[in-house]
């Protein structure tokens, strides 16, 4: 888990992240954004740590699980992203896309990478994004 | 007075450490930029916000301009630290930072400017009193005639250098009239490939100078004063491997003259910001050689002597303070040096990048570490090998050599080989110890030890 961003006069208080955190994991959230006059604060948990991801359950050796099974999907550069109104849940298509990121007047496409569900949304909207930062996880349709 | 809010670090490594605990000082909200390559970065963690600017290749991240502006854009920087190395010279970024209603934290573009071509420099500094060799005072003339005219009546041997040169690259040295074209020429062709400018000029070349530099300090409001002097004749290939402040056997006298010609210099061309005039020294003359419109590599020692937290002078000139102290309050005591711990071979000097396995830091009274390594990190190979800067400081030189010999037998590198054991046998040389180490000595002795 990383705490990208976090500018508050007041420290966390005792439990609270360790509780928010839980509950993230708990609801599959994979962002939690708090904001009010004199605080904000960015809670993301990382495509990395497969214990994660929704859907986690015990895995063997020979048979990955779910969520190492999702695929990151990352900005193309450095820039400010917009959404494209997809969300945790959505079905996407190979190619669709899913948000932007906007260099001056340039808006560069960031498209599904393959057919799947968005299990995770990484970046927040109207927000700086660095070159390669993950924006999206999509977990691929197995076809049966 | 400029509102400095938010400080963009352009930078890696331990200089973008020392900078946000800087900024932290201040109070002031930290920026930090990274490659792909360097997401583990130490001063990542400390900063407000950081953010991938690009790829590994220093041309694409830490060297392209645009992105640094674009990572300051959307971070709502005020101002940008470009600490060394990297864009920290580069007067067309600087002149974009400032069309871009940034703060650079250095001096004005067009003072780098006329400091980064190495012939209005040397001929701004002749105009302000600060010592320089003879030589020309223009580029070379393209008739070869021309140039045989000028260059014999400065005499051989002489320094073929490049006006937007530094680093040893685009100079040739003619020990005889003879050698004067074929050098000319080469060095114009090296110049234009690496610096984008073929222009060459010449100086008197002088066969056993130590390298003595003067760091400065001034503000926008024509106050200037100067800090001290720092030694680095220990190099190799160009590179300093040793430095120390103040630099032995020179009278202090001498030392001050020259302290206060570069102050009254800064002052008249405009400079603000730290900056170092640098210059060999020979059959004790000074000669400027060029000017850093930067922070250096070396400023640690300076602090350690005088006592003055140079990155947070820089960052509060660059909001328009004035220097909280004149020449008068500067006092120096003791000596310092720096060793620069390099991942490279002890011998050849060749970069050797990897994984630091473990990492022991010395310490003790005097004894500062600059790094940004810790255990498990790994050195990519992309940038300059330097990891770790060892300083420290003592009662006299003698003191401060045996606090060296004590923190390096203290420093524990596994994983990459380091300069450190180079370090340990060069603090035990006869000729370090008695202070008469020339920027040549190094490199002479290399070539006589190769088969």
């Amino acid at each position: 888990m990383s705490q990208r961003e976090h500018e508050t006069g007041d420290p966390i208080a005792g439990d609270f992240l360790e509780n928010l955190v839980a509950a993230m994991r708990r609801h599959s959230a994979g962002v939690f954004e708090f904001e009010n006059d004199d605080t904000f604060l960015s809670v993301v948990l990382e495509a990395e740590s497969p214990d994660i991801s929704p859907n986690t359950r015990p895995h063997t050796d020979d048979a990955p699980s779910e969520a190492e099974l999702d695929i990151v999907v990352k900005s193309p550069e450095l820039g400010l992203f917009t959404g494209a109104g997809k969300s945790i849940g959505d079905s996407v298509l190979r190619d669709d896309v899913i948000g932007f990121v906007c260099i001056g007047p340039l808006r560069l496409a960031i498209r599904a990478p393959t057919d799947g569900l968005i299990t995770r949304e990484l970046a927040r909207d109207g927000t700086p994004i660095g070159y390669q930062e993950a924006v999206f996880s999509i977990r691929p349709v197995i076809a049966s | 007075m400029p509102d400095i809010r938010t400080v963009l670090i352009a930078n890696r490594g331990e200089i973008a450490l020392r900078i946000v605990r800087a900024c932290k000082l201040l109070g002031l909200r930290t920026v930090g930029v990274y490659s792909e390559a360097d997401s583990g970065l130490a001063h990542l963690r400390l900063v407000d916000h950081a953010i991938c600017i690009g790829p590994a290749a220093a041309t694409n991240s830490y060297l392209d301009g645009e992105r640094i502006l674009r990572a300051a854009a959307l971070t709502t920087t005020d101002a940008i630290h470009p600490g060394y190395g990297f864009l920290s010279e580069n007067a067309d970024f600087a002149e974009a930072v400032e069309r871009a209603g940034l703060i650079l934290i250095g001096p004005a573009s067009s003072v780098m400017r006329l400091m980064g071509d190495k012939i209005s420099a040397r001929r701004a500094m002749k105009a302000n009193g600060v010592p320089c060799l003879p030589g020309s005072d223009a580029a070379l003339p393209l008739d070869p005639d021309e140039i045989r005219t000028i260059c014999d009546a400065i005499g051989y041997p002489l320094i073929v250098k490049a006006a937007g040169g530094g680093g040893g690259r685009g100079m040739r040295v003619v020990m005889k009239a003879d050698e004067l074209l074929d050098a000319v020429e080469s060095a114009r062709k090296e110049a234009a490939l690496a610096f984008g400018n073929p222009d060459v000029y010449v100086e008197r070349f002088l066969r056993e100078p130590r390298h003595v530099e003067i760091q400065i300090l001034a503000d926008a409001h024509g106050n200037a004063v100067w800090l001290g002097a720092r030694d680095c004749s220990v190099q190799r290939r160009h590179q300093k491997l040793i430095e120390e402040a103040p630099p032995p056997g020179i009278p202090e006298h001498r030392i001050s003259d020259l302290g206060l010609a570069c102050a009254n210099a800064a002052a008249r061309i405009g400079y603000t910001g730290a900056g170092t005039f640098e210059f060999l020294y020979e059959d004790g003359n000074f000669n400027f050689i060029e000017m850093n419109t930067r922070l250096q590599v070396e400023h640690p020692v300076t602090e350690m002597t005088s006592g003055v937290d140079i990155v947070r002078e820089q960052i509060m000139i660059a909001t328009g303070a004035s220097l909280s102290f004149t020449q008068a309050d500067v006092r120096t005591n003791g000596h310092a040096l720096e060793c620069r711990i390099n991942a490279e071979d002890p011998e050849t000097f060749m970069p050797a990048p990897g994984t630091i396995k473990k990492w022991r830091a010395p310490g003790g009274p005097g004894v500062r570490v600059d790094t940004h390594i810790h255990d498990g990190y790994t050195i990519p190979p992309h940038y300059d090998s330097l990891i770790a800067k060892l300083i420290v400081h003592g009662s006299d030189r003698n003191d401060a050599i045996r606090r060296m010999s004590t923190a390096l037998e203290e420093l524990q590198i596994d994983g990459v080989p380091t300069t450190a054991s180079r370090h340990k046998r060069l603090l035990d040389d006869p000729d370090f110890r008695a202070g008469v180490f020339t920027v040549h000595t190094l490199d002479r002795r290399r070539t006589r030890e190769q088969p």
